[in-house]
């Protein structure tokens, strides 16, 4: 009985075995015939002229020849065991994606018109390839698949001039007809990721020959091509026509490594996919190289990985395992991965704020139908924006007053929007004007110290979404310093959007992220609009970021309208009036109040790898998360 | 006996039945709404002029725009055919696929895990309880103590400050590293290395602090069993210690203990959230969190079934086998 039991464990245990051999055989290599192009030198006897007489002689010549040959072909190899090549390290990059997760996001769906992760998160960016780049420090384009384009002067469309000579990884051309089926997708799936904007002002897209697209808008916009050409954390690249057409755009995944899928133009082509690490070797040949357009990228390979924590991040570059991205390294973690290894490093070489800009600012939101000017006026002195960056952010960021981020400011508008800024010196904690425009407003202090109107002290709850956490205690505790009762609403449950949109909130911290381009994103979410009244949801059309419930200054609206008709340029006279009224009226109003730019520690590790875009070389935003940072890749240069 | 197994059996379908339902309804009745949410928050990535109308879309294709009833009905029908649907935050990801690339994870590192704590643990516990082993044994109690207090993550950090990071002996996160595969030639004995190397560290820390817990809980049921007539009588007979040892005193000591490992092995599926958090570790565990801090309906609902059927399963089990185990426990 014990034996009988013995052998069938033993044989339950072999059966497993092969179980586990077999589905990790290595696939055999086949014999072909293939056809293979050989150089030979032959000797060719020539007659030529010498002094006018002619003379035979024999020289050697270079000649091509196609044979036929065996070769031992290997097939495509399996996603998890099979014939991968081993590639050294020291020419493998390893990079860390946006999030905090033991597992990437988005790895079993390829198709980049539903899954905008496949592209953001786990670096499918090798793979598909956009019209342009941009590079948001110096607001230079780098047209890629999209040699240039020309907008209409009434803005109601665009003409997009495609490169010749590109093709997709299966050989085919990229002509017109992949543009036009790409930007259709997007208008025609419910859930693909551009539908709304595409539908919106996308009259019709047409192909004038097989490099020339077509596009007339449904109206007036003259940033909308910015959604097609430009990168930034909006991602929008080409998918192969003749891949996608028969297909049901909604539900098709792109992959199947055995097909060769996901097909794309750019140099990589994906080889190995799982939840923790997606990867990607690089391809023989590209268009790019062929047509003398761009070197091949140094990275024969390309691995996608990620870590749950901040700390596991930390840990990753301490041990030489990651050498570029992941989340964003708090202040600490980033220090104590530099401490440990001499070859990390961030943006700025100096710290604390070693970060660069997202684009973004970190706000208190205010809902606007609990505080008139005089109490936003009110909790806007009793704000040391300083304090929240020394305290919260450890001095990694430093204090802003206007929705502004640094990319716009940079690209010359500061000179216009600064001295309006400084007119106003809302930056200047001030008990004594936090006093002057609450009494302004009605209120007194009672006998606990609080502002208090008809008997009722005036309360606020700071709602913070966890990512942004470190600033919700600091806020509270200024507000109350001021006489203001304030306390913290630690949102776990990620329910602050809704608040924002039903209007049941007093003040969320967060983010402001409106234009990288020019001031009118930014300025545009606070048009009267979007106003809501209280109990309300907010109108149809308007985000999170409308949610300010700002009733509009009639000045700044009229010139938002005015704004958003016309191209930005900070060099037309009449579009930079139209910003200087509009941002008057917010520095005046105050609808929300902005503490400080958002800076992420997005870390780099020279062990491996140098030439990462840095302050000193800023040939592109550092985000990997971002569509540009793709521009990356060809300037990185091994270290070994 | 077909009484108590029928009983038994209905008792599993009932304790199925009323979690999985709650687990349904409880996250729904938190205000808010996850759909819009998560929505809004795309909108931070893609504005959408017609907000409204891809809210309506999206919440008709996860079918919440529908009376909870007529949800709770269709979440029935979809367990029992196997479909959970898909991710709210990770669309068009299936609730499945999010399961099904977790799990395994999960199931190795924390049975891995519970077994070898628990035999540790025992033996251990069994020889602190035992009055003719050596004294050394006996300053481990404080020692097992200690162990069992230090908070989880504190020491899962320290431990990967030291073999991680200084000496690095062990990868200090994830599950495997196919880059390091793929330098190794890709071949089995390299995924196997890779798999072990990333869980050695989490089940270190993981039978570390099982041991104590099964060690004290075993020591006092020997000492209990120590003092029962039967353990007297074999001493009088003049039986070998050894024998009195291991076929009177631990057999019987382990029972209970062996009941408390049939239920940790139903809860392996649990995981360890905490621990999986700590080392990155690609579990359920992970997959879990995320969904209940983005509310995640669909993710939680579906993962949460397999938590409770496996936990229900060993319950079961474990009363249906018990009097095959224990003589003095009939089935009644």
């Amino acid at each position: 009985m014990q034996a009988k039991k013995l052998f069938s464990s033993i044989l339950g245990m072999a059966i497993v075995m092969v179980l586990i051999f077999t589905s990790c055989a290595q696939p055999t290599p086949q014999v072909q015939i293939v056809e293979k192009i050989v150089t030979e030198i032959v000797k060719e006897t020539v007659i030529v002229e010498v002094e006018g007489e002619q003379v035979v002689t024999e020289v050697e010549k270079v000649v091509e020849k196609v044979v036929e040959v065996e070769v031992l072909v290997t097939p495509t190899p399996e996603p998890i065991i099979g014939a991968m090549q081993s590639i050294p390290r020291d020419r493998t990059l390893v990079l860390g994606a946006w999030e905090h997760a033991a597992q990437l996001n988005g790895t079993d769906n390829f198709n980049p018109i539903i899954n905008i992760a496949s592209v953001r998160t786990n670096y499918a960016k090798w793979v598909f390839e956009a019209l342009m780049y941009y590079n948001m420090n110096t607001g230079e384009e780098y047209p890629w698949l999209a040699e240039s384009y020309k907008l209409d002067d009434d803005f109601k469309g665009i003409t997009m001039y495609l490169r010749k000579g590109v093709t997709w990884s299966d050989d085919e051309p990229f002509t017109c007809e992949d543009v036009k089926f790409t930007i259709e997708a997007h208008m025609n799936t419910e859930t693909a990721a551009r539908r709304g904007e595409f539908s919106k002002w996308f009259e019709s897209v047409n192909c004038i020959d097989d490099f020339t697209v077509r596009i007339d808008y449904t109206d007036t916009n003259p940033r909308i091509h910015q959604r097609l050409l430009i990168g930034w954390e909006n991602h929008f690249v080409i998918v192969p026509e003749h891949i996608f057409a028969d297909k049901d755009v909604a539900t098709f995944t792109n992959l199947d490594l055995g097909k060769g899928w996901p097909i794309g133009t750019g140099p990589y082509k994906l080889i190995l996919v799982s939840p923790q690490q997606v990867i990607y070797d690089r391809r023989d040949t590209w268009w790019g190289a062929e047509l003398s357009f761009m070197d091949m990228p140094e990275p024969l390979r390309i691995v996608g990985t990620n870590a749950a924590t901040d700390e596991a991040y930390a840990q990753l570059y301490m041990t030489d395992r990651l050498d570029y991205g992941g989340f964003a390294l708090m202040l600490g973690s980033f220090e104590a991965a530099r401490a440990r290894n001499a070859t990390v490093r961030s943006w700025f070489t100096e710290g604390p704020a070693y970060g660069a800009p997202d684009g973004c600012v970190y706000q208190l939101q205010l809902n606007n139908n609990r505080f008139d000017t005089n109490v936003r006026l009110a909790l806007n002195y009793a704000l040391d924006r300083q304090e929240i960056v020394d305290l919260a952010y450890q001095g990694a960021t430093y204090a802003k007053v206007a929705p502004i981020s640094d990319y716009v400011t940079g690209a010359g508008w500061d000179r216009i929007v600064q001295p309006i800024i400084d007119k106003y010196n809302r930056d200047a904690p001030s008990q004594a004007k936090v006093d002057e425009y609450m009494k302004a407003a009605g209120y007194a202090k009672n006998a606990d110290g609080f502002w208090a109107k008809d008997g009722k002290v005036l309360e606020f709850v700071v709602t913070v979404p966890v990512p942004w956490a470190v600033m919700g205690p600091v806020i509270a505790e200024q507000f109350t310093r001021a006489g203001i009762k304030a306390s913290e609403n630690l949102d776990t449950a990620g329910q602050f959007a809704n608040m924002i949109t039903t209007g049941d909130y007093d003040g969320v911290a967060y983010v402001h992220c409106g234009s990288n381009f020019d001031p009118f994103d930014s300025l545009n979410v606070f048009h009267g609009q979007c106003y809501a009244e209280p109990g309300e949801s907010l109108p149809a059309g308007c985000g999170i970021f409308h949610g300010h419930r700002f009733e509009g200054d009639p000045g700044m609206d009229a010139a938002i309208e005015m704004m958003e008709k016309t191209a930005p340029d900070p060099n037309n006279a009449e579009y930079v009036k139209w910003v200087e009224t509009a941002v008057d009226a917010y520095m005046r109003e105050l609808p929300t109040l902005v503490i400080a730019e958002e800076l992420h520690i997005i870390t780099m590790n020279d062990s491996y790898w140098t030439g990462w875009p840095t302050a000193d070389d800023p040939y592109v935003a550092p985000y990997p998360c971002w569509s540009d940072f793709t521009l990356a890749i060809y300037r990185i240069q091994p270290t070994r | 006996m077909t009484k108590y197994i029928i009983r038994r059996v209905l008792q599993f379908v009932l304790i199925v039945f009323i979690a999985n339902s709650l687990t349904f309804i409880v996250p729904r009745l938190v205000r808010g709404d996850p759909i819009t949410e998560f929505l809004n928050n795309q909108q931070i990535l893609n504005p959408n002029p017609e907000f409204e109308t891809w809210v309506a879309d999206y919440k008709a294709r996860f079918g919440v725009d529908r009376p909870l009833w007529q949800q709770y009905l269709s979440f029935w029908a979809g367990v029992l055919k196997g479909d959970f649907g898909y991710s709210i935050t990770a669309f068009p990801q299936t609730v499945w696929h999010r399961i099904r690339v977790a799990l395994p994870w999960t199931i190795g590192l924390v049975s891995t895990g519970t077994l070898l704590a628990f035999l540790v643990g025992a033996l251990l516990g069994a020889l602190l309880g035992w009055p003719d082993a050596p004294q050394i044994f006996q300053w481990l109690v404080p020692v097992l103590m200690i162990l069992g207090g230090i908070p989880f993550w504190l020491f899962s950090f320290a431990v990967i400050w030291l073999f991680a990071v200084e000496l690095q002996l062990f990868p200090p996160s994830g599950g495997i590293n196919m880059l390091d595969v793929l330098i190794q030639g890709n071949t089995l004995q390299a995924h196997v290395t890779s798999i072990l190397q990333h869980a050695a560290l989490p089940i270190f820390v993981f039978v570390i602090f099982g041991i104590g817990g099964w060690g004290l809980s075993m020591r006092a049921n020997l000492i209990m069993t120590l003092g029962e007539d039967y353990i007297l009588f074999a001493h009088a007979k003049g039986l070998p210690e050894r024998r009195i040892f291991l076929r009177y005193g631990v057999r019987n000591a382990l029972l209970p203990v062996i009941t408390a490992l049939a239920m940790a092995i139903g809860g392996i599926i649990s995981g360890s959230t905490l621990l999986e958090s700590a080392f990155s570790y690609p579990g359920l565990g992970g997959v879990v969190g995320t969904a209940i801090g983005q509310r995640d309906y669909f993710v939680i609902s579906g993962a949460a079934f397999f938590m409770i059927l496996s936990s229900a399963l060993a319950l079961l089990l474990v009363d249906l086998l018990y009097p095959l185990i224990d003589p003095r426990v009939r089935y009644q």
